[in-house]
């Protein structure tokens, strides 16, 4: 029982990821509508974020703020900081996809793939 | 190496005229094509620039923000790279004023978002050319990414469905190309490419190799190569015209770019050649080119054909990176050059075809027939580059890679690359055909399309033939020197 505890608490955070990116991965593709598509790309882009988060972890390690006097065991805050950078990606490609969602249900009233390919070969 | 701030500039430029638009264009009616024009020019004019420094003073280099590598974002720009975003704003200056008529006819009253837009995807191009940091290069492939998704939803009937496969399908490149840069960063503790490339050889090579085929996976996907290819042939098929001959010739050639730049500026051949990477590469290649000739043998819609021809074409750029010799490096960085020329003048004229004479099918291009000379003769002109006709550029980008699969008996490719430019002469002679043998029809607007269009495509096709003719000088003095080290 304890050598599992301590498993899930070193590999926890890599198990969770590798579940949200498999998770991400098929709702992306067993998923005619296209919101639940995007909801897929939305977990697995929380997925890497979630892996680079574990990997600035250290053992015993602190959050990096600098406190005079004292000595501390700092976690690496360059993958938090490139990860807020990331989570900004994903808000505006959520954005665009929104404002593209509305367009589509405008055009054709629902926001499902059709069955056959979007574009028109014209034979 | 020489410090300086021309490449921020080059990247500002830009991206501040993005924003200046955006304000200004909401204001001001018509103003958003001024400024978008003259910030292109601007571009352009600071690229060459950019180039001529770098030919006199040797790679430049800027620490962003005073913080020195390898804690900083720096960017670097070598002879290739100057290549490159020469490439970017001139054949995006050409495009974008080029399809100035075509902008106002297509999307009345949306000048200002589309201008936007545009000036977005080309600061994205130049700071994926510029940036010596593996983050950043994701942040301006995302910067880029997001504002072409925003050009294919404007299209019309069908477009916004197209967009939105093209967005999560893109997204999911991008995520899987930052899951790549997370192994690396785990396997090594630096994003700085230099840096990196120093620290690679040491570091574990599970990680390493798991990071670089996510790379791959994940830039393959922005580059449509085959079988990664979904998203595109409707994208530019469906895209607004002026929107598909901007990003077109672009887009996909300037990820292939940032491949060749990632994977031998940071991994280095020796550590490549054990990983299996390449071989996969130059087998998607392969794949890329029969299947992309393939298809556009068939197809009825002249700029899915198109759309076609181009995962064709990026499957040679792949062919050749994926032998990893000189020749086939080389072969790979001329003919992403060539491509772009290429894909710029026949996207141009299918917008002609398109918003001048309403042909938007191949087999319908006889209506041009007597009535548009000049867009004829710079449709024949990249047709034939494409076909591989010396002394064209398209003709040296075949050669060298395939030259570079004969170095290493490698018959298979030689066989792919035979069959695609078999495959090329067919398609492009069905266009040809149709343009200069079949019948004309008797009804059918008289005169060119509108003379910035048609004089882009000119000098957009004289640029094919003068990067074919001074191809050698352009291999020796900006292609050789810049290549990482391969074999012979």
């Amino acid at each position: 029982m304890a050598a599992l505890l301590d498993y899930l608490v070193n590999r926890g955070p890599y198990l969770l990821f590798v579940v949200l990116a498999v998770l991400g991965v098929y709702l992306m593709t067993s998923h005619r509508n296209y919101l639940k598509a995007m909801v897929g790309l939305y977990l697995f882009q929380a997925s890497v974020i979630l892996f680079f988060v574990a990997i600035a972890f250290r053992v015993d390690s602190s959050i990096p703020i600098l406190v005079p006097g004292r000595t501390i065991t700092l976690s690496n805050p360059l993958p938090h900081a490139l990860m807020l950078t990331a989570i900004v990606v994903g808000v505006a490609t959520l954005g665009v996809a929104v404002a593209i969602l509305r367009r589509i249900q405008a055009e054709t009233g629902s926001i499902e793939e059709p069955r056959h390919e979007a574009g028109e070969s014209g034979r | 190496m020489t410090s300086s701030s021309l490449p921020i500039v080059l990247y500002a430029v830009p991206f501040l005229a993005a924003l200046l638009v955006a304000v200004v264009g909401w204001y001001v009616r018509g103003s958003a094509r001024v400024i978008a024009v003259s910030a292109m020019a601007m571009t352009a004019t600071l690229a060459a620039a950019v180039l001529a420094r770098v030919m006199t003073e040797g790679t430049l280099y800027t620490p962003l923000g005073g913080w020195p590598p390898p804690l900083g974002i720096a960017l670097v720009v070598d002879r290739l790279g100057a290549l490159m975003v020469v490439l970017v704003s001139g054949v995006a200056s050409l495009t974008v004023t080029g399809s100035l008529r075509h902008v106002s006819q297509e999307l009345p009253g949306r000048e200002t978002p589309y201008y936007s837009c545009v000036l977005l995807v080309t600061a994205g191009l130049i700071g994926i050319a510029v940036t010596g940091d593996l983050f950043n290069l994701f942040v301006h492939l995302e910067v880029a990414s997001l504002a072409a998704y925003a050009l294919v939803a404007a299209g019309g009937r069908g477009a916004p469905r197209a967009a939105m496969a093209y967005l999560i399908i893109g997204s999911a490149g991008a995520s899987l190309y930052l899951l790549g840069v997370g192994f690396l960063y785990a396997a090594t503790g630096t994003l700085n490419m230099a840096d990196e490339a120093r620290l690679v050889a040491t570091a574990d090579p599970r990680l390493v190799m798991v990071g670089t085929l996510l790379i791959v996976a994940g830039l393959g996907v922005k580059m449509a190569l085959f079988p990664l290819h979904a998203w595109m042939p409707a994208a530019y098929q469906l895209a607004p015209a002026a929107a598909a001959s901007f990003m077109a010739p672009l887009v996909t050639k300037v990820s292939a770019y940032a491949l060749i730049r990632v994977l031998f500026w940071v991994h280095g051949e020796a550590l490549l050649r054990t990983g299996g990477a390449l071989e996969i590469l130059a087998w998607a290649g392969a794949a890329a080119i029969v299947a992309g000739g393939a298809l556009a043998l068939v197809e009825a819609d002249l700029r899915r054909m198109l759309a076609y021809s181009s995962i064709g074409q990026v499957g040679v750029v792949m062919l050749g990176v994926g032998l990893a010799n000189t020749a086939g490096m080389t072969g790979a960085v001329l003919h992403i050059a060539s491509d772009a020329l290429v894909k710029g003048v026949l996207f141009l004229a299918a917008g002609i075809a398109l918003l001048r004479f309403g042909v938007s099918r191949v087999d319908d291009l006889n209506r041009l027939r007597g009535r548009a000379p000049w867009t004829g003769a710079a449709i024949t002109v990249a047709g034939l580059s494409l076909v591989g006709v010396p002394p064209l550029a398209g003709f040296f980008g075949k050669w060298y890679v395939l030259s570079g699969a004969l170095q290493e008996g490698r018959w298979m490719f030689v066989a792919a690359l035979v069959l695609g430019g078999l495959a090329s002469i067919g398609y492009v002679f069905r266009i040809l055909e149709r343009l200069y043998f079949a019948p004309a029809p008797e009804h059918s607007p008289p005169g060119e399309g509108s003379w910035l269009a048609v004089g882009a495509c000119l000098v957009l096709a004289a640029g094919i033939v003068l990067l074919g003719v001074a191809n050698e000088s352009v291999v020796s003095t900006l292609v050789l020197p810049a290549l990482p080290e391969v074999g012979p």
